[in-house]
């Protein structure tokens, strides 16, 4: 009889053992995502400069500074901010390809990267008046779907930035902000997208 | 003895409860950190498999322990009784 105690005693202090030592080996992303930094230096700026000046077009111009900056994409960000890219690129581009989700997320990304935007993806996705989902409500109420996972995983691996170092992107709308002071890029899907004329006159 | 079921009762409760929160916090995290939202319903099964589990272990080792005390004070009583008849 007194070895069943002791043996059960022992049962139940490995099974406290075991779920302890889980416990404290759990992912804790949360913390991950609060602590995620952004490389945003001056080394970016002196580096975009030099390649700038060798480089003939603009078009050149901006495209390598922004391979340079594609280095400085978060090492690790995951659970809450792959959920919000997932989420915004479902309320964007819910319509588009895969490709035009990967753009949303990419652009993004690079207001991450830049540094006249915030520098967590949270604070880009809820920054005022930036993003018409979330002033209308829509990004409460959509949910991402498996395309939107796919897209945000594949934005978030990706080391160079596949969208030529877009900023912005609009539906046709009635304003004419963006054309006169933006530079136009390209047109996917019903997304304009553009970048700051500023980086690219650097 | 009254004060041995206050005892087992409390150490019952407490080890239920921190088993079935470390092992339901694992479960949730685990499951944040794969999918990238929170918990919304398969993992709240961890609540009661835990509990249950973490219940029935320590009942178990509540009893035996109970089982060996009463036949401690079993043997001592029939001690007493063979001695008091000599």
């Amino acid at each position: 009889m007194r070895e069943k105690s002791l043996y059960s005693i022992w049962v139940v202090l490995m099974l406290f053992a075991v779920v302890f030592i889980a416990y404290c080996e759990r992912p804790q992303p949360k913390l991950e995502v609060e602590s995620v930094e952004i490389m945003h230096t001056n080394d970016v700026a002196n580096a975009d400069n030099t390649s700038m000046n060798e480089a003939e077009n603009t078009q050149t111009e901006v495209t390598i500074s922004k391979e340079h900056e594609a280095k400085q994409i978060p090492e690790k960000a995951k659970g809450r901010d792959i959920y919000l890219l997932a989420k915004i690129a479902m309320a964007e581009a819910e319509n588009q390809d895969i490709k035009g989700k990967e753009l949303v997320i990419q652009v993004v990304m690079n207001r991450v990267k830049s540094e006249r935007f915030p520098d967590t993806i949270e604070a880009v996705i809820y920054q005022p008046k930036q993003f018409s989902p979330i002033s209308d409500g829509r990004f409460d109420r959509v949910e991402p779907d498996q395309e939107c996972y796919q897209a945000a995983q594949l934005i978030m691996n990706a080391s160079e930035d596949i969208s030529g170092g877009a900023l912005y992107f609009e539906s046709r709308s009635q304003s004419n902000w963006h054309t006169d002071y933006l530079e136009y890029l390209y047109q996917h899907g019903d997304h304009y997208f553009y970048t700051d004329k500023v980086v690219s006159k650097e | 003895m009254k004060k041995w079921k206050i005892i087992k009762n409390i150490v019952i409760i407490a080890y239920t409860l921190t088993i079935t929160y470390l092992a339901t916090q694992c479960a949730f995290e685990i499951a944040y950190a794969e999918r990238g939202y929170d918990a919304i319903g398969g993992e709240y099964v961890v609540i009661p498999v835990a509990a249950y589990v973490a219940y029935r272990t320590i009942t178990i080792v509540a009893e035996n322990i109970e089982e060996d005390l009463n036949e401690k004070i079993r043997n001592s009583n029939k001690k007493r009784n063979r001695d008091v008849d000599r």
